[in-house]
């Protein structure tokens, strides 16, 4: 196996407001034994804030959901795209929405990918193991010593 | 020559002195614009020297005043016109001077052209209304007073001047409004209040009409609103107990009897069949806002499209599916779909046993085009012939027949959007035939 394709641990950054949906993706990465880091932010407020404390990791993968309190996802994405210290960051916005407007909104803000939460749990784990394969072991970052 | 005297020498003095005088009077009082012509004794009789002072008063008075002027002769050439009327009928100066003035006014104002500029003397002052005819097309109601001018010379010239009386309208619709209640008072010879009340009542009739499209965007607004509702903010509880629900079967499926098992079977079930009523409401919001143009539909088109995407369940039940050649129409394509596969997976799914078949014709009225969509299936009871159509309306147990119970609504939807109407002729175990009409006048966008 390619040295590069295996699991090395990253640290995520998950913005959303619904407790039941943080619970339920810790329970499914809990499930996959996947070796990750999850910071929480409740909404697009506490997101820019962690992202913009200079003490706080940068994390190696946002995810994103749309409808937040106080700072809607959309304007949280953009605010990401237009720092420089932070655009680099891949985001993956993870929404209820299946909106033609939302998912094409979220594309022009740079946006790495568009997911919509699947109701039935069988297909929102296989959402959550494709984004664990996908964003932790086959995208390459770039080194954190990298200004 | 002979010395003059002392004595005569004075009176010259005299003399002199008092045409001095009067010279001084007479620069003093055209300093001062008391004077405005001087006449002069001349070899050839008497000259008239107007002052420019005087004149240029008069001239910028005509030039620059808000009203059109013209002096024309009495054949109408125009012999001068004011900077005002120039620009009223939208051409140069130096063009309107030495044109003919019916040139500037429509054919159905030339009569009373013809009699403003009648050489009788017996009326010198004469007015009335014309439509001027600018040069780019525009007409232009005016009011055009004549007189004639007597002037010391051979031939008769006239005195016009042309107010624009669009300016002292305020608006456009209201002119109209008042020229139509003018001929309506004109024919009855009522009175200025019954004019007034006619004014007023297009003026509701207008703001009536204002406030019921306000209240259409409203609602259309409304439902995009709760469209978004619908597809975001009902299906995230939902998505929570249908999520933990199978979550708990998952981890305490050895722990919990048959009965537990079987509950959370019940709220998974259920859970799943909301998720599936949110997702047609949706479907059924969109076929009331689909903003998308009115095209070309090729009919045979979309059958095939349909036969795609039913090609699971034809093959499944063996359907059979006979349609005539049909037309190309004008009408929303993607909903015009969604009413085709509605209604043919209908002929398809309620059946028992038997093999599907599913006929489509069409026939042509005046204004209309009548498609029928017959089938060989179970048939539906006359007394469920409205229902059928109702929302979310099921006349059979979901175990039996699957389905969310939104299909002919939406169907409805389209046709009603399409100025068509659906209805349904049939009875139990002898099959359906379902008709709908789509409006033959719509246009393309």
């Amino acid at each position: 196996m390619d040295s590069s394709l295996q699991v090395q641990p990253i640290t995520i950054l998950l913005v959303e407001d619904n407790p039941g949906d943080v619970r339920l993706i810790k329970e499914v990465f809990k499930d996959e034994k996947v070796m990750n880091t999850l910071i929480v932010a409740k909404d697009g407020i506490e997101a820019l804030a962690i992202l913009k404390d200079p003490s706080k990791v940068i994390p190696d993968l946002i995810l994103l959901d749309l409808n937040l309190p106080r700072k809607k996802g959309l304007v949280v994405l953009g605010e990401i795209k237009n720092d420089p210290s932070l655009k680099r960051i891949p985001v993956v916005v993870l929404t209820t929405s299946s909106a033609e407007e939302d998912i094409l909104k979220s594309y022009n803000s740079y946006a790495s990918a568009y997911l919509t939460k699947p109701v039935e749990l069988d297909e929102f784990i296989a959402v959550i193991q494709k984004l664990e394969s996908f964003w932790l072991s086959v995208v390459k970052y770039p080194s954190k010593d990298t200004p | 020559m002979k010395p003059k005297t002392q004595e005569q020498l004075l009176l010259e003095l005299e003399d002199l002195r008092a045409r001095l005088d009067g010279a001084e009077d007479t620069l003093r009082a055209i300093r001062s614009g008391e004077v405005d012509a001087l006449v002069v004794s001349g070899v050839g009789g008497e000259q008239v020297f107007t002052l420019k002072g005087a004149d240029q008063s008069y001239r910028v008075l005509i030039e620059d005043m808000n009203e059109g002027a013209l002096m024309t002769t009495s054949d109408g050439v125009i012999l001068y016109s004011n900077r005002c009327f120039a620009e009223m009928i939208k051409t140069p100066l130096e063009r309107v001077v030495g044109s003919m003035i019916s040139t500037w006014i429509v054919p159905d104002s030339q009569d009373i052209l013809q009699v403003l500029l009648l050489q009788d003397d017996t009326e010198t002052r004469r007015h009335g209304q014309i439509t001027l005819l600018a040069s780019d097309g525009a007409l232009v109601p005016g009011h055009l007073s004549t007189n004639i001018l007597q002037m010391e010379e051979t031939r008769d010239l006239f005195g016009l001047v042309v107010t624009d009386l669009s300016q002292s309208q305020r608006n456009m619709a209201l002119a109209v409004s008042e020229k139509l209640a003018q001929q309506s008072l004109a024919a009855s010879s009522q009175s200025r209040r019954a004019l007034l009340s006619v004014i007023e009542d297009q003026k509701r009739a207008e703001d009536e009409l204002r406030n019921l499209a306000a209240d259409l965007k409203r609602s259309n607004t409304e439902l995009e609103q709760f469209a978004y509702v619908a597809s975001h903010d009902l299906q995230e509880p939902l998505r929570m107990i249908s999520s933990y629900t199978t979550l708990l079967e998952k981890r305490y499926k050895d722990k919990l009897d048959q009965d537990a098992n079987d509950f959370i079977g019940i709220v998974v079930d259920g859970a799943n069949r909301m998720q599936k009523m949110i997702n047609a409401l949706l479907v059924y919001s969109r076929t009331t806002r689909d903003h998308s143009p009115l095209q070309r539909v090729d009919c045979n088109a979309v059958i095939e499209d349909v036969k795609r995407n039913l090609q699971l369940s034809i093959q499944e039940s063996g359907a059979i599916i006979q349609a005539d050649p049909l037309p190309t129409i004008v009408g929303y394509p993607v909903l015009l779909l969604g009413l085709f596969q509605n209604v043919m997976s209908n002929s398809i799914k309620f059946q028992q046993g038997t093999k599907p078949l599913v006929a489509i014709t069409v026939q042509k009225n005046n204004t209309h085009w009548i498609f029928s969509v017959k089938d060989n299936g179970i048939g539906i009871d006359p007394q469920y012939f409205d229902t059928i159509f109702i929302i979310f309306q099921r006349l059979h147990p979901i175990d039996e027949f699957p389905g969310t119970g939104i299909g002919l609504s939406i169907c409805k939807n389209i046709v009603e959007r399409h100025g068509g109407t659906i209805w349904v002729e049939s009875e139990p175990h002898n099959g359906t035939t379902l008709y709908f009409t789509i409006s033959s006048q719509l246009k393309e966008q």
